[in-house]
């Protein structure tokens, strides 16, 4: 497709990115006197504060994708990220179906498919209805929790499936940066792993099975590293290239957590330049999705009473 | 050989008119798809945006006059046309070429910055005189072009109709 397709879709995420909530907004939702003033000001930024936090948020992310896929020409240039809503929700799905207990598990915003379609396909254990992509990864997990009562398993190979799903879309998008994206997302994601089996003395077999395999990650001494604890994991980092993530794990995790979706954003910067082209549409969806997660943040740590400081610490940095 | 001479000149005004009108006509559609997507989110700046989408087509109204031009040195139009040997009417011709090729470029690089223009709107519309600027640089060249096919047409014009 070619560059110039996607003149009229830029046009209207220029004029969009006007409201995205910048830093200084943030800041006024931090120091808000309370919720309900906190709830005021997100309302005046169009989000539909009559419904409680998660589900407005929810339904922001669906309309945001609604958005993307309605004015531009490549309907599927969003899907690499989308993906891993619909992985997070066939988790959701199957834990609802083996739990004793009739527990809805959290359903997260709609994917490339809606969330609905996933569940009801997945209670009635109709895997056929669900989408191909889906499809085979959920019938093996299904199998894993059912003949092996293995929800661990179930989970890392659903995490790795929605790895290997997101790197093949974004290949699709044709676009260097839904590439570079999914490449870094993969290796930031690969180092988490790490990070946790280092930390609770997981074996190699897991790291093996979990740990999805990119261009920039050498998996092998990912795994090694990780086998000799967290200090050997870190140290391996600084020599890896990835210096400024190892800091960042030695801080916290939060503050690596953080490192990840900044790290991730800094790759869409360069989408404000440009003019045509699929990228703009991948830089304001991921911005938007950046200002959701923001917003997530700061109320739960609003309701937690932290300190202004202590949940600055933690916001993103906007892409505005 | 000589026999092809008028045509020869005549093909020449052809693909001046027809290169520099599709430069033109991809440009100007291209910054209106831009601007259509600006005006749907806020009509108000429709006017702004619709001078950014002029831009890229004065390159098919020079295209135009300089196949004209040509056409009336070679008596196309007016009825008489010249007995031209195929030297004359390749000159004719490559006089013809910088309209064509320097229309027809530029067109679509104008279209280009003025795409850029109409995002320097959407998100800061009290500064659209520079984007009009940057993209009205680009027809500086595409000013050469005509004056240089201009300059060629009429002086190969005098030096024919002298001899």
């Amino acid at each position: 497709m070619k560059d110039t397709e996607f003149a009229f879709a830029v046009a209207k995420i220029r004029y969009a990115e006007n409201s995205l909530i910048s830093e200084k907004d943030l800041d006024r939702l931090i120091d808000a006197g309370s919720d309900a003033e906190a709830r005021r000001m997100i309302a005046e930024k169009g989000y539909d504060a009559a419904v409680d936090t998660e589900t407005m948020l929810n339904r922001a992310s669906e309309a945001l994708a609604a958005y993307i896929r309605e004015i531009s020409p490549d309907k599927n240039v969003v899907d690499f990220m989308l993906v891993a809503n619909d992985y997070h929700n066939l988790k959701a799905a199957l834990k609802e179906l083996v739990s004793t207990h009739g527990m809805s598990a959290g359903f997260g915003p709609d994917g490339i498919v809606g969330k609905d379609e996933v569940k009801n396909a997945v209670l009635a254990k109709k895997f056929a209805e669900l989408p191909e992509f889906l499809r085979g990864d959920a019938e093996k997990a299904y199998e894993l929790l059912i003949n092996l009562y293995d929800g661990q398993a179930a989970d890392v190979f659903l995490d790795r499936a929605a790895a290997d799903a997101a790197m093949r879309y974004a290949k699709q998008a044709k676009s260097e940066m839904a590439a570079a994206l999914a490449e870094r997302s993969c290796a930031l994601n690969d180092i988490k792993i790490a990070y946790r089996a280092a930390y609770t003395g997981k074996d190699a077999r897991f790291a093996e099975d979990a740990i999805c395999p990119c261009a920039s990650i050498d998996k092998e001494a990912l795994i090694d590293a990780s086998l000799h604890g967290e200090e050997a994991l870190v140290s391996y980092l600084d020599e890896a290239g990835f210096a400024e993530a190892a800091g960042a794990l030695r801080v916290s995790p939060a503050d690596f957590e953080k490192y990840c979706d900044d790290a991730l954003s800094e790759l869409t910067y360069p989408a404000k330049w440009m003019s045509l082209g699929p990228d703009p549409l991948i830089a304001y969806y991921f911005a938007r999705q950046t200002e959701i997660k923001n917003i997530r943040i700061i109320m739960s740590c609003r309701r937690l009473g932290l300190p202004a400081e202590r949940i600055r610490q933690r916001v993103r940095k906007q892409y505005v | 050989m000589d026999k092809y001479g008028l045509a020869v000149a005549i093909i020449g005004a052809v693909i001046c008119a027809a290169l520099a009108g599709i430069g033109s006509a991809r440009g100007v559609g291209l910054v209106g798809q831009s601007a259509a997507g600006l005006v749907s989110e806020d009509p108000s700046k429709f006017s702004k945006a619709l001078i950014l989408q002029l831009l890229p087509g004065t390159q098919g109204l020079y295209g135009l006059l300089v196949a004209v031009l040509l056409l009336s040195q070679i008596g196309v139009i007016g009825g008489a046309p010249q007995q031209l040997t195929f030297a004359q009417g390749a000159m004719y011709f490559f006089g013809a070429m910088p309209m064509a090729f320097g229309g027809y470029f530029s067109a679509v690089a104008q279209a280009r910055v003025a795409v850029s223009g109409v995002g320097i709107i959407a998100k800061k519309p009290d500064q659209n005189g520079k984007a009009i600027i940057m993209s009205a640089m680009v027809e500086t060249y595409a000013i050469l072009a005509l004056l240089i096919s201009i300059l060629i047409i009429t002086g190969l014009g005098s030096v024919i109709n002298a001899a």
